[in-house]
């Protein structure tokens, strides 16, 4: 392949990976912090009555649904319930 | 004219002798071939067939490009309709979600009654329908078939939440008694670990099941790790007659009497909670032919543990209830009401749960789970009560996690009644549960 063909292709992977690397508009970058908090969370709280999901069990909006039901049943803080849904969501 | 062609023949002749030696020279210069303008030629002319192929193939190259980038165009917007239309339930001011569970299984017992049976087990669709982020909608129906082969349904609860602030949220509709853990917590098949209700905490127990009216609730972290729950809740309340003491949600007060009860909990660190309950109601006697009516007291206390740490579930629970005597009617077909002597309901269970995983990894014996539960329940006071309770109950099983929420569970259990005349009795039970 010729050096010239070599640059081009290059260039058009970089861009498609510069591309899939742009995130979705809409998508707040993830806090590292609450995300710290979340999974601990997830993993303190959920435990306390059934077998820990995994976090691809569920569809990001399900997991909106979900854990505001186990947020009455488990009575759980709002801010508690917010950051096992952002965890659930970016491992998702 | 001659002479002029004479005087020029001369010079015309010495014109072509020059040319013919000129020509002649030139010939005898190119005759002999020169090797190196040769190579010349031809590397010149393999270099100018390598150009034209680069140039060629850079023109390709070009046009794949332009394609490739009119590709990515395409598939960048299509990316983004994909994006916004997955993200669409997410967007949506009102979102809706089904989950629930269902389970299946099977009955053998040594009683000798012969009547070892399959079980068709439940199926239970919960339906959450949530506005906004701060309201939330949920209901669960149950679908059995009962032993004469009938479907039968029940609205298990229904509620309208509004989480009102991080730590409030009120909850109006009907629900499941908040008091104590099993009920509200551990009842569903793919949450039990045991293929049953502890004796006591099931239908007919001391544990009520539901009610209909409101409730608080919420939690409050408290020093580094902890958390402190509650419930306060108000409604109907429970009812008494023919059919015993019913401790389900009812449509309707029938005495103006609600009940007000509750639980707090307190988890000094997540993977350890405690709980206190307490339920308190009036009921009035139900009306026969014949006889006064009055009303009793009904007072329910409880207390409640729970160890979860790693592969250990370690978990109790305490419930105690009280009915003063009445006047009403005892049972179904009585012409007058009766003084109702005044009754003693008593359950408590102990339940272990280990699973493998926490010591090894080996394939198959990692998702082995062992539990062990002892629990009795007793019934002091009027007659027709007792005949449903007073029970120990020793059950130990295996269970397999086919996934967290995917359980096939084994267990042997052991019955010792009270009632005269009633055998006791060993079962192995046998279910496959499904929480989705």
């Amino acid at each position: 392949m010729k050096t010239k063909d070599i640059l081009l292709t290059v260039s058009v992977l970089a861009t498609l990976a510069t591309a899939t690397a742009v995130p979705a508009q809409g998508d707040a970058p993830p806090d590292p912090a609450q995300m710290a908090r979340g999974a601990q969370a997830w993993s303190d709280h959920c435990g306390r009555c059934h077998n820990v999901r995994a976090p691809d069990e569920k569809q990001d909006y399900e997991w909106d649904i979900s854990v505001n039901h186990m947020r009455l049943i488990g009575n759980l803080p709002g801010q508690t319930a917010e950051d096992i849904k952002a965890f659930l969501k970016s491992s998702n | 004219m001659d002479k002029q062609l004479a005087i020029r023949s001369p010079a015309i002749i010495m014109v072509m002798t020059a040319l013919a030696v000129l020509l002649g020279a030139s010939t005898a210069y190119a005759a002999p071939p020169d090797p190196s303008l040769e190579e010349r030629i031809e590397t010149l002319e393999r270099e100018l067939l390598i150009l034209k192929q680069e140039l060629q193939g850079a023109q390709q190259a070009e046009g794949r490009v332009e394609k490739l980038e009119t590709e990515l165009a395409g598939t960048q917007q299509k990316l983004a309709e994909v994006d916004k239309e997955a993200r669409a339930e997410e967007r949506a001011a009102t979102k809706f979600h089904l989950a629930g569970y269902a389970a299946a299984g099977f009955e053998a017992s040594d009683n000798g009654a012969g009547e070892d049976s399959f079980t068709a087990g439940s199926f239970n669709p919960i339906f959450h329908f949530q506005y906004n982020d701060n309201i939330l909608f949920e209901s669960e129906l149950e679908f059995e078939v009962s032993e004469d082969g009938e479907t039968e349904t029940e609205l298990e609860y229904s509620s309208l939440n509004w989480f009102a602030t991080d730590y409030l949220a009120v909850k109006l509709g009907k629900w499941l008694s908040p008091i104590g853990q099993f009920q509200e917590r551990m009842h569903p098949a793919w949450i039990n670990k045991l293929p049953n209700a502890p004796a006591g905490f099931g239908h007919g127990g001391v544990q009520p099941a539901s009610d209909v009216g409101v409730q608080l609730r919420g939690g409050v972290p408290v020093l580094q790790q902890g958390l402190f729950t509650y419930v306060v809740a108000v409604g109907n309340g429970p009812r008494v007659g023919g059919h015993g003491l019913e401790l389900e949600g009812f449509g309707s007060d029938d005495n103006s009497n609600k009940s007000v009860g509750g639980r707090l909990g307190f988890l000094p660190v997540p993977f350890l909670e405690f709980g206190v309950s307490y339920l308190t109601a009036e009921v009035t006697g139900e009306e026969a032919d014949m006889g006064p009516v009055t009303d009793g007291d009904y007072d329910l206390w409880g207390a409640d543990f729970a160890f979860t740490r790693g592969p250990w579930d370690f978990r109790g629970e305490y419930l105690n209830s009280e009915l003063d005597s009445f006047f009403g009617l005892a049972e179904v077909g009585d012409m007058t009401t009766n003084l109702i002597p005044a009754t003693e309901w008593e359950a408590w269970y102990l339940q272990l749960a280990y699973q493998l995983s926490g010591f090894t990894n080996a394939w198959f014996l990692q998702n082995l789970e062992l539990v062990g539960r002892y629990g009795e329940f007793d019934i002091d006071g009027f007659n027709e009560f007792e005949e449903h309770g007073n029970e120990e109950r020793f059950t130990a099983g295996i269970n397999y996690l086919i996934a967290p929420s995917v359980i096939a569970k084994l267990a042997w259990e052991s019955r010792e009644f009270d009632e005269p005349g009633r055998k006791d009795e060993g079962r192995l039970l046998g279910q496959f549960a499904f929480g989705f």
